[in-house]
């Protein structure tokens, strides 16, 4: 009894066939994954040059190709939806015996700043302004008693903005949001267009 | 011969046990070499109901607990973003150091959720006869119905949170203004005294 080199190499074929068979079985598998917050349509991803196209409310997605096992996927986006931004999480790696399933898409809706103008702030420092919680000190005006500011925080589309004083400024000046410049929704666009008086 | 064949049968079981190493290696690896850790700490958490986001994984925290790790790892090369899936009803929670790319095998444990006890904003309204009236605080609007006379946001406001009351949208007819206590810094208590007079 003897056993020839080639009997030995095709055993060791064999049992690996058997043992990446117990992997799963593929030579190739699915890239895909999880979406929350899609809320309009629009969104394209791609993988090299394949593409999927998830629709408004999905919560998974699957590429059409399939990739070779121990071959590399590198998702990423190539439109954005409407009026929403998404961002991918395990977005690359290297395909293993199993489906990938653990790129996720995190869409949310977009933000916009909230921004305007101030005149007449001639002596006063450090008015405080207010959206909600969200504050910005506007230190001074410039030689014309004019300054811009723009709130740190943006604020979701379609969704409203209101501006207050919150702390008069110092040095005895009164300040007021001109209305109706102070309050609206936000379509889509920057808001610059806040007026603040001083006197 | 015989102790040949043995000889050669070891040799098969050794490869065979290689190559089921490498298989499974194939198969995902250890996930200790390609995944860290992502917790971080809480302070104020008095209340039930606070769940977290990372982007790819959710984790639900029990009252009073000051500590939290996801049950899903990052992998090396990947982001994350921890940000508020659910707040305790008595509570807002806000986070810092909750974004960043996991770019070592260090597990990442500087995530800060701070939450603070919240409380209702509202007032009084005089002369409001017709439909259409919104207030606005931010982007939390209020509709009082015709004849109101008081109104409540619906959203709740952290103590320390500044607010600001607009009018965002006027009733049919009438003209309404906010007249006093416009706004100012959440406290320990609700808020009912910003005056909405209309006209």
């Amino acid at each position: 009894m003897t056993l020839s080199s080639t009997t030995i190499r095709r055993t060791a074929v064999l049992a690996l066939t058997v043992l990446l068979a117990g992997c799963g079985g593929f030579t190739a598998v699915d890239i895909g994954g999880t979406v929350s917050g899609l809320a309009s349509p629009g969104l394209v991803l791609r993988n090299g040059t394949d593409s999927v196209s998830p629709a408004a409310g999905a919560t998974t997605f699957v590429f059409p190709v399939q990739v070779e096992i121990r071959a590399p996927y590198a998702v990423t986006i190539g439109t954005q939806p409407a009026r929403q931004t998404c961002q991918l999480f395990n977005s690359n790696g290297i395909a293993g015996a199993t489906p990938v399933t653990i790129v996720a898409v995190l869409c949310a809706t977009n933000t916009f700043n909230v921004g305007g103008t101030v005149t007449g702030l001639t002596t006063g420092t450090n008015l405080v302004l207010t959206n909600g919680s969200d504050q910005v000190t506007i230190a001074a005006g410039d030689a014309s008693g004019n300054a811009t500011f723009v709130f740190p925080t943006k604020v979701a589309d379609a969704t409203a903005f209101g501006v207050e004083v919150l702390q008069q400024p110092a040095g005895g000046q009164r300040c007021s949001v001109v209305r109706p410049t102070g309050s609206a929704i936000i379509n889509n666009v920057d808001v610059s267009t806040v007026k603040i008086t001083c006197i | 011969m015989k102790s040949t064949a043995h000889g050669l049968g070891r040799t098969l079981r050794l490869a065979a046990a290689c190559a089921l190493v490498a298989a499974l290696a194939g198969c995902g690896g250890s996930a200790n070499t390609t995944s860290v850790n992502l917790s971080g700490n809480i302070t104020g958490l008095t209340d039930a109901g606070l769940s977290l986001s990372s982007g790819v994984s959710r984790v639900f925290i029990n009252a009073n607990s000051t500590s939290f790790t996801f049950p899903s790892r990052v992998l090396i090369g990947s982001a994350y973003q921890v940000v508020v899936a659910t707040l305790p009803p008595t509570l807002i929670c806000t986070i810092a150091n909750g974004t960043g790319v996991s770019t070592s095998n260090s597990d990442i444990n500087t995530v800060q959720v701070t939450c603070v006890p919240r409380n209702s904003l509202g007032g009084t309204i005089t002369g409001l006869s017709t439909a259409g009236l919104v207030l606005a605080n931010g982007s939390d609007t209020v509709s009082p119905a015709a004849g109101a006379q008081s109104f409540v946001f619906p959203g709740l406001i952290g103590q320390g949170f500044s607010y600001g009351v607009t009018v965002l949208a006027q009733p049919a007819g009438k003209a309404c203004a906010v007249l006093a206590n416009n706004s100012g810094i959440m406290g320990a208590t609700n808020i009912n005294n910003v005056q909405v007079s209309c006209q």
